[in-house]
């Protein structure tokens, strides 16, 4: 069994966010350099933007409070009766 | 706009077409984000309807929370860099070239570009239920430059634009033999 603080799990959730901003960037500097600024691209930027930013406040209100120093047990216990992720 | 300052356009140039790939073509994609982004709301209404105390104080729920947060995010970062590549796939005619810029992936692009008076042939063709119903296609032009063959996809109005190319091609065929 691999038991982790959960704090692990948000600064991995961290660095996909990391990633996820580099993405961004790099797709919105295509379309400004490139020209694309039309009705269409600027409706579809708007509707994954808010998809995005939705996305990252229900995150954050689902998460408040939570204990973030509580002990994960990520692999079951396979040798014990009672390893099944803790369902 | 900046695609103008992309191609260096010519003073004596005049931009006669600029051509995308047919949105339809784009709307399978669409279809399929919305249904990825329905799936974990019916997982989860789904859940709550069989199992009602399932996710209650269990101490899994915040990673289950962080692993949906992930998952609409990869969702929308590859959804629009799919957009994006779809849409920057640009044909740009000219009265003096044809230029093909080529998006691929997020972090490639291919310019071709190719005088209208080297274009030698030029093939339409418009295949299958859905081409044939929007009117799209591809275009093939055979040329006598470095660049011999460019392949266009899912081109509105293929046929016509063909005969507009042929059209052009023969002018400044004419031109550049006058001069």
């Amino acid at each position: 069994m691999i038991s982790l603080p959960l704090y692990v799990f948000l600064f991995i959730y961290f660095a996909f966010l990391f990633v996820f901003v580099f993405f961004s960037t790099v797709n919105l500097l295509h379309m400004f350099q490139t020209g694309g600024i039309t009705l269409l691209s600027f409706i579809v930027t708007f509707i994954i933007g808010t998809i995005a930013i939705y996305t990252l406040f229900l995150t954050w209100y689902f998460l408040q409070g939570t204990d973030w120093q509580q002990i994960i047990h990520i692999l079951p216990n396979w040798g014990s009766s009672n390893g099944n992720f803790g369902i | 706009m900046n695609f103008i300052r992309l191609i260096h356009k010519k003073n004596f140039e005049k931009i006669l077409h600029i051509t995308r790939r047919h949105y339809i073509t784009f709307v399978p994609i669409a279809f399929l984000f919305i249904l990825l982004i329905l799936v974990p709301i019916g997982v989860y209404w789904l859940i709550s309807q069989l199992y009602p105390n399932m996710l209650i104080n269990d101490p899994y729920y915040p990673l289950l929370v962080m692993f949906v947060s992930l998952y609409y995010l990869s969702l929308c970062i590859f959804f629009y860099s799919y957009f994006i590549d779809f849409y920057l796939d640009i044909l740009i005619i000219t009265n003096d070239r044809l230029v093909d810029i080529d998006q691929k992936g997020l972090f490639a692009r291919s310019i071709s570009e190719i005088e209208l008076y080297q274009i030698q042939d030029i093939t339409s063709d418009v295949e299958g239920f859905f081409p044939s119903l929007f009117g799209y296609g591809n275009l093939t032009i055979q040329t006598a430059s470095a660049v011999p063959k460019v392949l266009v996809y899912n081109i509105p109005y293929p046929h016509a634009l063909r005969q507009e190319l042929l059209d052009l091609a023969d002018e400044d065929k004419k031109f550049h033999r006058d001069n």
